[in-house]
C-alpha cells in the first residue's frame, strides 16, 4: 500500500513537470496502441525504429506498424514495457545456469498458457526486449527444473521417440498407398483408351 | 520431421470439412492460431509450429465424426448450438460448467485430448534453437541431462557446446587426458593381508573395468565433446565421493626405512627416504623408472621444478642434490649448508633451502650457482616458502622471518609464536602468511601492516602442533598432531568446524575438488572429508597394524588419483606407496 501510495505521489509530482510522449504502434490483426517514450526504451527494436524518425508532431504520426506480433501479444508486451520502463537492460552473460530470479509482478504476469507464452518469447524476440525475455526463458526453465523425462513428456506435449517413429511409418504406409492408388488409375486410363 | 510435415498436410486437407460443425468461437480460436504461426517470423519454426498444432486437429476430427453424424440425425443439436451463440461470454461459460456436470467420463476425457494441447507447448523443438539456448541456461548439468533424454531433438538442442563449455567454468572440472593405470603394479591390487580399502571394487569385476578404462574418448565425445567433459568430471567427483574404488596398486621399495618425503609432478612420483636414495617412479605404468643414489645421509626434504625437468633433494650429509627427471642422472650438488638441509621452496629454477644450520641459501638448480646467504634465525629452520622474490621461513627459534631473496635481507621478523613454528602458508598476491607451531596455536599475518601489528588472526583450539594447512580465500584448512582437522575462516578468526574420526596424530593433508580433503595419519588411515559440511565421506585406507605402529608418512594426489606412503618404525608394516585410482574416461 505504501509502495502504492509512493507511486501515486511520485506521478503527481511527475504530471505537471511533463506529460509523457505516447508512441502509436499497430499489430498485425489492426489494432493500435499507445506505448511511453520511457517504456519504449525497453524494447531495442522499436528504440530504433523511432529513433530514425524525425517527429515534429507525434500525435499526427501514424502508428508504427509491427506486423510480425498480433494484437493481444502486443498488448502484453507493452504492458511489461510499461511496468519496467527506467530500469536498465539486462546484460547478457554466457553463464550457466544463469542466476536470474524473477520478480513476483513478473511470475504472476507469466503465469499464462504455454501457448500464450510461446508468442510472447517469439515476440520479445522480434523486439528485441531482452529483459522480458530472460524472465520468459527461465519460466520455461523452471518447468523443466527437477522434472524427469517422462514428466517433461507430458509437461510440454512430446511424444517419445518410438511413437515418433510409428507416427513416421504410417505417414510412410499412407503416402506409398497413395501412390499405389494413383499407379492403379493411371494403368486404367490407357486400357480404356485402347 | 519431413514426412511428418506431410501428415500435417493430409490432416490440414481435412480442415474445412472439420470446421463446418464447429461454433463461432471455435472458429475464432482457429484464426488466432493461424496468426499465432506467423508471428513466429521464422520459416522453420513456422514449420515446427504447424506440426505441434497437427496433435488439436486431429483430435477434432475423431470427435468431429461424432457430432457430425449426430448433427444429420438429430436437429436439437444444431438447435442448441444455435442457443449458445446468443449468450454472452460469461453466460457461455456457464453453460460449458454446467455441461461438464452432466458429462459422462469418456466425453470429457475426449474433450481434455482436444483442450490439452493448447497449454502445453514444445518450446525447443518449435522455437529458434537460439531461442531454445537461451531456456536452456537456466538450467544445470543434471537438469541438462534429463532434458537429453526426452526426444531427439530435445537432445541435439541440449548437447550444443556453448552450453556445456560454459557450464564447465569452474577451474575444478578441467582434469589431464584419461590414463592407462592398467600395467605394472596396477596388475594387481593394494588389498593385502594387513591393508583394507573400503569400498574397492572385486577383483573378479576388475578386467572389465580395465577393459572399459582403454576406450577413452566414447560417443558423447565425439559428437557433444564439452557435454562429455561434464559428465566426466562428474565421473570423477563421484568416484572420490560414493563409487567404488577401481583400481589400486602399490610400489614397493625403501624397505625398512622411513619415506620421508614424497611429491607428485604429472605423471612422475618422488619418494625420499632415510635409506639416503630418492625413487622416481611412473604412476600410469605403475613401475620404478630411476633409484637416485648419492646422498650419504637420509634425504628430508625434496622438490621437482614447476617445469618438472629437476628434482631437487636435501639430505642430513648437508648437501642439495640436483637431478635431472628426464635420465635420472645427477646434475649438480649444492654444498654450503654445515647442517641438515630441512626444507625447500622453489619458484622456477631458483631453489631456496632451510637447514638446520641456522641459515637459508638461496641457489640457481641451473647452474647450480650459489647466490644468497639468509642470516637471522636463531635456531633450525624448519619451513620455508617462496614466491620468487620473497622467502618466507618458519624456525625453532619461534619466529617467522620475510626476507628478500635477491639483496638476502631480512625485511620483517614475525613475533608471537611461543613454540617452535612447523608448518607455513604464503599468498604472495594478499602478503598473507600463515604459520602453524608446537605452540597449538596458528597465526595468520599481513606482513604490510605496521612492524608489531602483522598478526591478524590468532586461530586457536588445536591441542598439540599442526602439520600441515592449506588456504583458499578466506578458508583455512589445518591437520594436526592432537588427531583432528580444523576448518577456519582466517576473515572472521574462526573454526567453522573440527573434523574427528583419526586416533593419532595426522601427517599430511591434501585439498582437492571443490571441497574434498584428505587427510593420513599415524593411526595407519586415510580419510576422505567434505569441509563443507564438515563431515566425513570415507575411509579410503586403513592398515591392520594401525594402532601397532602401522601408520601412513605422507599423502598427496592429483585431480584423479591418490598416493599415501605407508610404513611403521617397528617392523610391523612393510614400507610401501599405495596408490588409488579415481579417474574416468569420456563417455
Amino acid at each position: 500500500m505504501s509502495a502504492e501510495a509512493a507511486a501515486v505521489e511520485v506521478q503527481a509530482n511527475e504530471a505537471p513537470i511533463v506529460a509523457p510522449i505516447m508512441y502509436k504502434v499497430e499489430s498485425s490483426d489492426g489494432q493500435v496502441y499507445e506505448i511511453s517514450d520511457e517504456a519504449v526504451k525497453q524494447s531495442n527494436t522499436l528504440s530504433n525504429l523511432i529513433s530514425t524518425c524525425v517527429a515534429n508532431d507525434v500525435a499526427s504520426m501514424d502508428p508504427i506498424p509491427i506486423t510480425n506480433v498480433t494484437g493481444n501479444i502486443m498488448k502484453m508486451v507493452i504492458e511489461w514495457c510499461e511496468k519496467h520502463k527506467g530500469e536498465t537492460l539486462p546484460v547478457e552473460d554466457d553463464s550457466v545456469p544463469k542466476n536470474i530470479t524473477v520478480p513476483e509482478w513478473d511470475t504472476n504476469f507469466l503465469k499464462i498458457d504455454n501457448d500464450v507464452l510461446f508468442d510472447l518469447i517469439v515476440a520479445s524476440n522480434f523486439l528485441d526486449v531482452p529483459g522480458l525475455m530472460s524472465y520468459a526463458c527461465k519460466m520455461v526453465a523452471n518447468m523443466a527444473i527437477g522434472k524427469s523425462p517422462d514428466e517433461m513428456r507430458v509437461l510440454f506435449a512430446i511424444p517419445t521417440d518410438e511413437e515418433d517413429e510409428a507416427a513416421e511409418k504410417a505417414a510412410k504406409e499412407k503416402a506409398e498407398a497413395e501412390k499405389k492408388a494413383i499407379t492403379e488409375k493411371d494403368a486404367a486410363e490407357p486400357s480404356t483408351s485402347k | 520431421m519431413w514426412p511428418r510435415n506431410d501428415v500435417h498436410m493430409d490432416d490440414g486437407s481435412m480442415t474445412p470439412e472439420d470446421q463446418e460443425p464447429v461454433t463461432d468461437n471455435d472458429m475464432e480460436y482457429n484464426d488466432n492460431g493461424e496468426e499465432s504461426s506467423y508471428s513466429n517470423g521464422s520459416s522453420s519454426s513456422y514449420n515446427a509450429d504447424k506440426l505441434s498444432s497437427s496433435r488439436p486437429l486431429q483430435h477434432k476430427l475423431d470427435l468431429s465424426a461424432s457430432p457430425s453424424r449426430n448433427n444429420d440425425l438429430n436437429p436439437r443439436v444444431e438447435h442448441l448450438i444455435a442457443l449458445f451463440k446468443d449468450l454472452s461470454s460469461a453466460e457461455q461459460m456457464d453453460a460449458f460448467t454446467r455441461l461438464l456436470q452432466e458429462s459422462n467420463m469418456t466425453n470429457i476425457r475426449q474433450l481434455r485430448a482436444i483442450i490439452e494441447p493448447h497449454f502445453q507447448r514444445d518450446f525447443l523443438s518449435c522455437l529458434p534453437v537460439e531461442l531454445g539456448m537461451k531456456i536452456l541456461h537456466n538450467l544445470t548439468g543434471y537438469d541438462l541431462l534429463k532434458v537429453a533424454q526426452v526426444s531427439k531433438n530435445w537432445k541435439l538442442i541440449s548437447e550444443i557446446d556453448k552450453i556445456w563449455k560454459s557450464l564447465g567454468v569452474e577451474e575444478f572440472k578441467h582434469h589431464p587426458d584419461p590414463t592407462d593405470r592398467v600395467t605394472g603394479a596396477w596388475q594387481g591390487t593394494a588389498i593385502a593381508a594387513g591393508v583394507t580399502i573400503p569400498d574397492h571394487i572385486q577383483p573378479c569385476d576388475l578386467n572389465v573395468h580395465r577393459f572399459l578404462k582403454l576406450q577413452k574418448f566414447g560417443d558423447i565425445f565425439e559428437r557433444a565433446a564439452d557435454k562429455s567433459r561434464y559428465l566426466r568430471a562428474d565421473k570423477i567427483e563421484k568416484n572420490w565421493n560414493a563409487n567404488p574404488i577401481m583400481g589400486s596398486a602399490v610400489l614397493r621399495g625403501h624397505e625398512d626405512h622411513v619415506i620421508t618425503c614424497m611429491q607428485i609432478h604429472d605423471d612422475v612420483l618422488v619418494t625420499g627416504s632415510d635409506d639416503n636414495t630418492l625413487k622416481v617412479w611412473c604412476i600410469d605404468k605403475g613401475e620404478v623408472m630411476y633409484t637416485l643414489v648419492g646422498h650419504t645421509g637420509g634425504v628430508w626434504t625434496s622438490q621437482i621444478s614447476q617445469c618438472g625437468r629437476y628434482i631437487v633433494s636435501g639430505s642430513t650429509d648437508r648437501t642439495v642434490k640436483v637431478w635431472s627427471t628426464v635420465d635420472g642422472s645427477l646434475l649438480h650438488t649444492l654444498q654450503g649448508h654445515t647442517s641438515t638441509v630441512r626444507c625447500m621452496a622453489m619458484a622456477g629454477s631458483i631453489l631456496v633451502t632451510g637447514s638446520r644450520d641456522t641459515t637459508l641459501r638461496v641457489w640457481d638448480v641451473e647452474s647450480g650457482r650459489h647466490l644468497a646467504t639468509l642470516h637471522g634465525h636463531h635456531a633450525a629452520v624448519r619451513c620455508v616458502q617462496f614466491d620468487g622474490t620473497t622467502v618466507v621461513s618458519g624456525g625453532y627459534d619461534f619466529t617467522v622471518k620475510i626476507w628478500n631473496a635477491h639483496t638476502g635481507r631480512c625485511i620483517r621478523t614475525l613475533t608471537g609464536h611461543n613454540n617452535r613454528v612447523y608448518s607455513l602458508l604464503f599468498e604472495s598476491e594478499r602478503s598473507i602468511v600463515c604459520s602453524g607451531s608446537l605452540d597449538t596455536s596458528i597465526r595468520v599475518w599481513d606482513f604490510t601492516r605496521p612492524e608489531g601489528q602483522e598478526c591478524v588472526a590468532l586461530l586457536q583450539g588445536h591441542t598439540s602442533l599442526t602439520s600441515g594447512m592449506q588456504l583458499r580465500g578466506n578458508i583455512l584448512v589445518s591437520c594436526n598432531a592432537d588427531s583432528h582437522v580444523r576448518v577456519w575462516d582466517i576473515h572472521e578468526g574462526t573454526c567453522v568446524h573440527m573434523l574427528s574420526g583419526h586416533r593419532s596424530a595426522i601427517t599430511s593433508l591434501q585439498w582437492f575438488g571443490r571441497n574434498m580433503v584428505a587427510t593420513s595419519s599415524d593411526d595407519g588411515t586415510v580419510k576422505l572429508w567434505d569441509i563443507e559440511r564438515g563431515a566425513l565421506i570415507r575411509d579410503l585406507v586403513t592398515l591392520d597394524s594401525g594402532g601397532n605402529g602401522g601408520c601412513i608418512w605422507r599423502l598427496c594426489s592429483t585431480s584423479t588419483m591418490l598416493a599415501c606412503a605407508v610404513g611403521s618404525r617397528n617392523n610391523t608394516e612393510e614400507t610401501k606407496v599405495i596408490l588409488l585410482d579415481f579417474d574416468a574416461v569420456y563417455p
